[in-house]
C-alpha cells in the first residue's frame, strides 16, 4: 500500500476550496494506493480556514503569510514527517484535475520517474486557453530550462507534480518562496532525479483571480528567468538553504 | 585638503560614533551590525588626521582632486554596506520562513491532537 499525500496549497480560496476537496474526496481511488490529502491554508485573509474548519478538513494553517513557494514547502515537510511515498502539488483553486491522478503519479509507482510534471500541453489534443503573451512567455522559459539542465519541459509552469520519497525530502530542504514551480524542477534534474511529463488534465479557474497578473508577469519572466539559469549553474553538492532548514 | 574639509570630516565622524554607541546602548543595534560603521569613523578620522594618505592614492589612481577620491571611497563603502545587509535581509528571510512552518506545523499538531484527546 502506498501513501499518497495531496498537498494543496490555498490563499483566500474560501470560493473553492471546499469543492476542491470534495472532488478529491470523491475520487474513485486508485488500487493499492491510499489518499490523503492536507489543505495548506497560506494565511488566507478570508473566510478560508473558517470553512476548513467547520467542514472538519485537514488544514495546517500558516501563522502568517508566506507565499506559494513557503506554502508548498509546508506541504513537503509534513509528507516528510507522515512518511508519505508519494506527495502531489494540487491547486487550491479547482484547477486541476484528480482523474488525472492515476496517470501522473504512475510513472513514480512504476519506478521510472522520481518527479512527474503534469503538463496541459504535451499532447495538441487539450482545448486549455491561453495568451498569445504567456505561451511565448512558457516556450521561453522551456527553452532556457532545456539549455542550462537538457531538462525538457513543455508545461514549465505547471502546479500539478508528483514527488517520490526522495524528491521530496529534497524539495522539503530546498525549495523557493516565489514562483517556484521551474526553479525546482531545474534544482531536481541537477541534483540527479528522473523527472518526466505527463499528460494532463486542467480546468479553467472556477473563482477568484489567478496569482500572477499582468502587472506581476514582467517581474515573473526577470525572476524566473534568472532563477533558472542560477540553479542551472548551480554545482550538484551545494545545496540551497540547507544551514536554515530541517525536518 | 581645505582645514574646513578636514573639520567637517572629524565632526561627520563624531556624530556618527556617538550615533551608532547611543544605538548600542539601547539596544536598538547589535555590536556585530554596528562595526561596519566604527570602522567608517575610524577611516574618516584618519584620513582628516593624515590628508597625506589621500593625496598619495590620488596619485596612485590618477584621480585630481582629493574631495572627489572621498566621495568615490564614500560610495563604494556605502554599496559594500548595503549589499551585506541584502544578504542578511535574505538569510533573514528564510529563517522568518523556517520558523513560520515550524511553528504552523507545531500548532497543527497540538490542535489535532487535542481534538483526538476530545473525541475519546
Amino acid at each position: 500500500m502506498k501513501k499518497v499525500l495531496l498537498i494543496l496549497p490555498a490563499y483566500n480560496e474560501e470560493g473553492n476550496i471546499l469543492n476542491t476537496v470534495k472532488q478529491i474526496l470523491e475520487f474513485r481511488g486508485i488500487e493499492d494506493v491510499q489518499v490523503d490529502y492536507v489543505v495548506i491554508n497560506d494565511g488566507s485573509t478570508d473566510s478560508t480556514e473558517a470553512i476548513c474548519k467547520k467542514n472538519g478538513l485537514n488544514c495546517l494553517t500558516l501563522v502568517q503569510n508566506l507565499g506559494i513557494g513557503g506554502a508548498v514547502q509546508t506541504g513537503y515537510i509534513y509528507a516528510v514527517k507522515g512518511g508519505y511515498d508519494i506527495a502531489v502539488q494540487f491547486d487550491g483553486d479547482g484547477q486541476h484535475d484528480i482523474n488525472s491522478l492515476p496517470q501522473l503519479i504512475a510513472p513514480i509507482l512504476a519506478g521510472k520517474a522520481d518527479f512527474t510534471v503534469g503538463s496541459r500541453f504535451l499532447e495538441k489534443k487539450d482545448t486549455f486557453r491561453s495568451t498569445l503573451m504567456r505561451r511565448i512567455g512558457i516556450k521561453w522559459l522551456s527553452c532556457l530550462i532545456r539549455l542550462v539542465s537538457a531538462l525538457h519541459l513543455a508545461d514549465v509552469t505547471s502546479g500539478y507534480r508528483a514527488a517520490n520519497k526522495a524528491a521530496i525530502a529534497f524539495l522539503a530542504r530546498n525549495y523557493p518562496m516565489d514562483y517556484p514551480e521551474p526553479e525546482s524542477a531545474v534544482a531536481l534534474k541537477k541534483a540527479g532525479f528522473r523527472i518526466k511529463e505527463v499528460q494532463v488534465n486542467m480546468f479553467e479557474r472556477a473563482t477568484g483571480k489567478s496569482s500572477i497578473n499582468f502587472g506581476k508577469s514582467i517581474y515573473y519572466m526577470i525572476k524566473v528567468s534568472l532563477a533558472i539559469v542560477c540553479a542551472g549553474i548551480q554545482r550538484k553538492e551545494k545545496v540551497i538553504h540547507a544551514d536554515t532548514a530541517s525536518d | 585638503m581645505p582645514i574646513l574639509l578636514r573639520i567637517e570630516m572629524i565632526v561627520l565622524a563624531l556624530i556618527i560614533a556617538v550615533v551608532v554607541i547611543v544605538s548600542i546602548n539601547r539596544k536598538k543595534l547589535m555590536i556585530q551590525y554596528s562595526l561596519v560603521w566604527l570602522v567608517l569613523v575610524v577611516a574618516l578620522v584618519v584620513v582628516a588626521g593624515f590628508p597625506q594618505i589621500i593625496f598619495a592614492l590620488c596619485t596612485i589612481f590618477g584621480i585630481q582632486t582629493p574631495s572627489n577620491l572621498i566621495y568615490l571611497l564614500g560610495l563604494i563603502a556605502l554599496l559594500l554596506i548595503t549589499f551585506s545587509q541584502s544578504r542578511i535581509l535574505s538569510k533573514q528571510t528564510e529563517r522568518i520562513k523556517f520558523l513560520t512552518q515550524s511553528v504552523s506545523i507545531e500548532k497543527y499538531q497540538a490542535e489535532k491532537k487535542e481534538n483526538e484527546d476530545h473525541d475519546e
